[in-house]
């Protein structure tokens, strides 16, 4: 029985490890339809883990992996989940870069590159939004922020972001005490 | 030699070692998903202790995101494997879930409670404000890294654009921009294969040879003799190549 769930486990979270292109907010949905296709949870219980990904740290598809594999068969359906969903990685990404190893000098490879490092940038920025979103942004909407950027702008948040992001351009103090800190100021000021 | 090849296997240890504690500590300290890391990481591994270089994590993470799987697992295998082989890749993936796993399985055993609980809430408030705003000075550092030419600019603020208005996968936008770098010196010619290979920390010393010793279509030359696209080598490129040896 066991052993029948942890097998099930493993299948789901290394199609999921294999087949998911684009980060945790890609994975959780195509995770919900896993789930719903095997009947491993509740969508009431999946709702849950939405919410508590937020608030607890690492990256949001191994704390889903974690939160399911853990739910339906306890904690070694936790590790199994988790070795499932990142053991496709190895493979996939051990060979990547043996290729880029040997192609690194390579004409089309540094032309590739070259064009990939600017969208890079393009796509860190909006990261930028996005973590802003409920926290110095009131608004999901970029128009309505535009339109009513005062309306839309919660303050302590703003103070947040500017204060902390002059500790790292100027002061170079560690990212991580930046956002303890941040997170500390939230706690007093922030709750909603 | 034996001996050599021990100290380099004892510090390719020490190395993994010292990829656990780092990623261990990304792990522990990002919240609000995977990409809250970035600048964690490039503060860690380029800024402090000069482990790679930015170029090479901005490959790292443009790689990572375009492959499949977890984002955060892929840069962690790729970072690991670099700096300290196999071995390295293995200790910065665990240290990477450890947190993650850890953390639920205390929440779901102890304090269900917390994710509707107004102190976290608060919490995760102020840390994504300061997040958003590490992810700027990360971005723009990046940006005066890598953008130095028009159609750079161009091609973050479009991503930029594709990816918040439109909401489009990263892994069309990756490949598309990288398709782009591929064919431009293809379609404007000399210029832009200067603004591609000014990328000098990433071309080997014997490249860069090369490409100071003569001033021809290096880049391109790799491509002719293969066909590449079923380009035919008529028009501008040749010509100016015919000039220079006159």
């Amino acid at each position: 029985m066991l052993i029948g769930k942890l097998l099930t486990l493993f299948y789901m979270f290394f199609k999921l490890g294999l087949f998911s292109f684009g980060g945790g907010y890609v994975i959780l949905p195509l995770m919900y339809q896993e789930i719903q296709a095997f009947g491993v949870m509740s969508p009431q219980e999946f709702s849950d883990l939405v919410a508590l990904s937020q608030i607890t740290p690492g990256p949001i598809a191994l704390n889903g992996a974690t939160y399911v594999g853990y739910q339906y068969a306890g904690i070694l359906g936790a590790i199994v989940s988790t070795f499932a969903v990142s053991l496709p990685s190895f493979i996939i990404v051990l060979i990547v870069f043996a290729f880029l190893v040997r192609f690194k000098n390579s004409a089309p490879v540094q032309l590739f590159l070259g064009g990939v490092r600017p969208a890079t940038v393009g796509l860190i920025a909006a990261a930028v939004l996005f973590f802003g979103q409920n926290s110095v942004f009131t608004t999901p909407s970029l128009v309505e922020l535009v339109q009513h950027p005062i309306a839309n702008t919660n303050g302590i948040g703003l103070i947040i972001a500017i204060v902390a992001g002059i500790a790292l351009a100027k002061y170079k103090i560690s990212p991580i005490a930046i956002s303890l800190a941040g997170g500390a100021l939230g706690m007093l000021f922030m709750r909603g | 030699m034996n001996e050599l090849q021990q100290t380099r296997k004892v510090s390719q240890f020490i190395m993994g070692l010292r990829m656990f504690v780092i990623f261990l500590k990304t792990g522990t300290f990002t919240f609000g998903g995977g990409l809250a890391m970035i600048p964690v990481l490039e503060y860690e591994l380029c800024e402090k202790h000069k482990y790679l270089t930015d170029r090479e994590f901005l490959d790292y993470v443009a790689i990572s995101q375009s492959l499949p799987g977890v984002v955060a697992i892929n840069i962690s295998i790729m970072s690991g494997r670099k700096l300290a082989g196999y071995w390295g890749a293995f200790m910065a993936a665990l240290a990477m879930a450890i947190p993650a796993f850890v953390s639920i399985i205390l929440i779901l055993m102890f304090l269900i409670s917390i994710r509707t609980h107004p102190v976290a809430h608060g919490f995760l408030g102020g840390v994504k404000a300061a997040s958003a705003a590490l992810i700027f000075v990360t971005a723009v550092k990046m940006w005066r890294n890598v953008v130095n030419a028009w159609w750079k600019a161009a091609v973050a603020i479009v991503s930029f654009v594709l990816i918040v208005i439109w909401s489009v996968n990263v892994v069309w936008v990756i490949l598309g921009a990288g398709a782009l770098g591929l064919l431009l010196p293809f379609l404007c010619g000399k210029d832009s294969r200067e603004t591609v290979l000014d990328d000098e920390s990433l071309i080997s010393p014997q490249t860069m040879e090369l490409l100071t010793d003569s001033t021809a279509e290096l880049p391109l030359r790799g491509l002719h003799s293969r066909g590449h696209f079923g380009y035919t080598p008529e028009g501008d490129a040749p010509a100016q190549t015919e000039e220079k040896e006159d």
